[in-house]
């Protein structure tokens, strides 16, 4: 055990030694949550080695032997130039590493619930989908998939001791009954579990004299700075409304559902969303909100943050920030964006709620599962399986050794033809061709990826920002619903949440005075919110009892 | 002609005026958009991000994104599909619809009111989506290219402009046809085709347009993208060009071109049958008033 300790450390030593070189300016948070980070990931994929050595006991062995052929119901990788899965280097790869041939059946892109429909109506599904436009309960249920709670010891080892071996894991996993019906994504390290946060313009700030502001005064203060020094007519613009919720985090409050040590509160029902109002309400009536907001878009949010209108804003790492960067515009030379901590309201504390942080097990996408109609179900479980092995881990995280990626002191590093595509491909579609990691999928994904993919140090250290948060400490787990309560809690929450829209505006703009805000709450509790509430405590009670 | 001029009082005039400047706007707000997709599809990315308001005209001038979307060979398969399915789906179309029309339009024909009767049902009812798909799937025609040709071979309205066309043409050169000897095949490639070929123009450029524009039913039947027609991935270049900025893992450099790609795609795309538009714009004059006047 020691062994493996000291192990990690000088791993994540190396690898805190390779940041450094590549950045000087790297501030300590970052270079620190990477570290610890890179000390997760070594001593998962330590794991995952020790996991597959048992499996090589049990005198398995991939490739596999014989002819086999499976058909598989999955997206089309780099969907923009690729029209097969199989022509791409890293399938092909796994095909030939498993010995399995696989047939792709691949949904249209954009008509994929569509195409997931026409396919149980026919009657004739492939042997493994890949899909999130059912439910795998209700799949379960319908007779579509088979349940892998006896197949996954027998047949998928490496996934089955990951799971053993890592509890709360596979707690979010299994379903109520303790089934497994699925082949999870797993984001193992908080790095890969939040990818969005606040950006601001880091080079008003330093005209400001400003350090990086962590509490909502001095949000206060830098966002009344870029309107009074910086000429910012709109200092803080969202890309959706919806974007603005994110700042009731800093009132230890969310949009939906808490869970606080097991008890179940709603997030607008706590005491700090009246607070939260209020403060909006005052940015909003200084001029520091963007009195747009309900009606705000993207590219209006572009425009803003390109041409000086706006300094703050709430966006991912890659498509905003990422984007930002890359078209800055001449003027200001010094034009600079930063990630931010997400706000609290006293200094030294951190944020609890970030409820925009995933879990380990991804609910929403890249789980695989078998359906009844795989006539080789040991073989399907094997393929699927490969990509929780050591080899599978790196083939779908970097692709293939000498071709995507090259080992730099120990970690692998992605080629530079990966961010130089001649063709002028983004770097998403050059990796896409290689890796999984760019998506989602049946295996486990490594924090390497995203570090490397982030190509410029406000991205990373973004990151490193966004992540700083007692994130899952709060949020509801990745609980399931029966589908009786489903349908009750839809129509309940349908109605109350139209309505929480509607009176949240209201209430920012000051259209309506604080004087109603009871009667609100009232209104919320008449509208059954208590129902709703009970739903998600019985669900979150059966998932703590998993 | 000079000395018959008729006298246009001042009100006419002013009408005459407003009229003008109303059409005149009209064709602006009909025209923008085509020149905003145009426009931006030449722009430099970085520059039409920061752009705000009307764009009047190319934002920098840069052509990555034609590049792009030229060098790449999912466009050039689909403009090979597409060109099958207008000029293969055309054609099939022409010779069933064709076909039906005249059987329809003769007289004599037993239960000629059932049978038309049948056919308007289905202008106003269908089976629905899975039922189709399922009887497509049984037909053995899934994931083949004869799933586009074949389900949607006769446009029931179509069909009903080509029997009334038909019906049109008086008896009489029929009749005298007839004591000729001619049988009804004769009757229709030598009379009745040629007598009707306006019609069946416009029927053409109705069923071609049709087909150069259909992604629908490509979407459901089709699941192999060799087979699949320009406008489904234009569709996908457009729908993933917006999921990316929600998805907010897609890179930088992706998210910055992928806004001009997207128009690029319309462009080319689209660009080839707006060309054709002009010089078939008279038979479309044609085709609606043969709806209007004779149906």
């Amino acid at each position: 055990m020691s062994v493996k300790k000291v192990s990690a450390v000088a791993l994540a030593a190396a690898m805190l030694v390779s940041m450094a070189a590549c950045s000087q300016s790297s501030s300590s948070t970052a270079s620190s949550s990477a570290a610890s980070s890179s000390a997760d990931s070594s001593a998962a994929s330590s794991e995952t080695a020790s996991t597959s050595s048992e499996a090589a006991s049990t005198e398995f062995s991939y490739p596999m032997e014989g002819d086999k052929t499976l058909t598989y119901w999955v997206g089309v990788s780099v969907s923009n130039y690729n029209d097969n899965n199989a022509k791409l280097p890293m399938w092909q790869k796994m095909m030939e590493d498993t010995g399995v041939t696989i047939e792709f059946i691949h949904p249209v892109v954009g008509q994929e619930q569509e195409n997931f429909n026409l396919m149980l109506a026919s009657g004739d599904y492939a042997d493994i989908i890949e899909s999130k436009y059912a439910l795998p309960a209700t799949m379960l249920d319908d007779g579509i998939i088979i349940d892998l709670t006896e197949i996954l010891p027998q047949y998928a080892p490496n996934l089955y001791n990951y799971l053993q071996e890592n509890p709360e894991i596979d707690r979010q996993v299994k379903n109520d009954d303790g089934q497994y019906l699925l082949f999870p994504f797993i984001r193992p390290d908080p790095l890969l579990q939040v990818s969005s946060g606040p950006i601001v313009r880091k080079d008003w700030l330093d005209q400001l004299g400003m350090e990086l502001p962590e509490t909502i005064d001095e949000w206060t203060a830098m966002l009344t700075g870029f309107r009074d020094q910086c000429g910012a007519t709109v200092p803080l613009c969202f890309a959706a409304s919806t974007d603005l919720d994110r700042m009731m985090y800093a009132w230890e409050t969310v949009n939906t559902f808490v869970n606080e040590n097991g008890t179940v509160e709603y997030g607008y029902l706590r005491d700090g969303y009246k607070a939260f109002l209020q403060q909006m309400n005052a940015w909003y009536t200084e001029g520091l909100l963007d009195p747009n907001y309900p009606s705000s878009t993207r590219q209006i949010l572009d425009t803003n943050i390109l041409t000086g209108v706006s300094g703050a804003t709430y966006g991912s790492g890659g498509s905003y920030l990422g984007a930002w960067l890359t078209a800055k515009p001449a003027e200001p030379a010094s034009y600079d964006l930063t990630g931010l901590k997400y706000p609290v309201l006293e200094k030294g504390t951190t944020n609890k709620h970030g409820n925009n942080v995933q879990f380990e097990f991804s609910d929403s996408n890249g789980w695989a599962m078998i359906t009844t109609q795989c006539e080789d179900v040991e073989t399907a479980a094997r393929f699927l399986d490969y990509g929780y092995t050591e080899a599978g881990h790196m083939l779908l995280n970097f692709g293939i050794e000498g071709e995507s990626y090259t080992m730099v002191d120990g970690v692998p590093t992605y080629t530079e033809a990966m961010f130089n595509d001649p063709d002028g491909k983004s770097v998403s579609d050059t990796l896409g061709y290689y890796v999984r990691a760019t998506g989602s999928g049946p295996f486990v994904q490594d924090p390497g990826y995203i570090l490397q993919y982030y190509e410029t140090q406000q991205q990373k250290d973004a990151l490193a920002l966004w992540s700083d948060q007692e994130h899952q400490s709060t949020k509801m787990p990745p609980i399931v619903h029966t589908t009786e309560e489903a349908t009750e809690y839809s129509s309940i929450m349908n109605d109350i949440e139209t309505y929480i829209k509607e009176q949240q505006v209201q209430f920012v703009t000051g259209t309506k005075s604080f004087d109603e805000f009871d009667a609100f709450i009232e209104q919320i509790n008449k509208m059954n919110i208590a129902r709703a509430i009970e739903i998600k405590q019985n669900a979150l009670d059966r998932y703590n009892a998993r | 002609m000079a000395n018959n001029k008729i006298k246009i009082g001042l009100p006419e005039r002013i009408f005459d005026v407003f009229n003008v400047i109303f059409m005149f706007l009209l064709c602006i707000i009909m025209l923008y958009p085509f020149l905003y997709v145009i426009f931006a599809s030449f722009s430099e990315p970085a520059k039409l991000m920061a752009h705000s308001g009307m764009l009047l005209s190319p934002q920098g001038l840069s052509l990555d994104a034609y590049e792009s979307v030229l060098q790449n060979p999912r466009v050039w398969t689909g403009y090979k599909n597409t060109i099958i399915y207008v000029l293969f789906g055309t054609a099939f179309n022409i010779v069933m619809t064709v076909l039906c029309a005249y059987g329809l339009s003769r007289k004599g024909l037993m239960f000629t009111r059932v049978i038309t009767i049948m056919i308007v049902f289905t202008m106003y009812f269908s089976g629905g989506m899975i039922p189709t798909y399922l009887v497509v799937r049984g037909l053995g025609l899934y994931n083949s290219r004869l799933a586009l040709i074949i389900p949607g071979a006769i446009n029931t309205f179509n069909m009903i402009i080509m029997r009334t066309a038909m019906a049109a043409v008086p008896d009489s050169l029929e009749e005298s046809a007839r004591l000729e000897g001619a049988s009804h095949l004769q009757v229709l490639f030598k009379i009745m085709i040629p007598v009707t070929m306006p019609t069946i123009a416009v029927l053409i450029l109705y069923y071609g347009v049709g087909h150069w524009n259909a992604w629908f039913n490509a979407s459901i039947y089709l699941s192999d993208p060799a087979k699949q027609p320009l406008q489904l991935f234009l569709r996908q270049i457009l729908i993933t060009a917006n999921m990316g900025d929600m998805a907010g893992s897609s890179s930088e450099d992706q998210a910055l071109l992928a806004e001009t790609i997207k128009y690029a795609t319309i462009v080319v795309a689209t660009v080839p049958i707006l060309v054709l538009y002009p010089f078939l714009q008279k038979y479309f004059v044609k085709g609606v008033m043969v709806g209007s006047l004779k149906g």
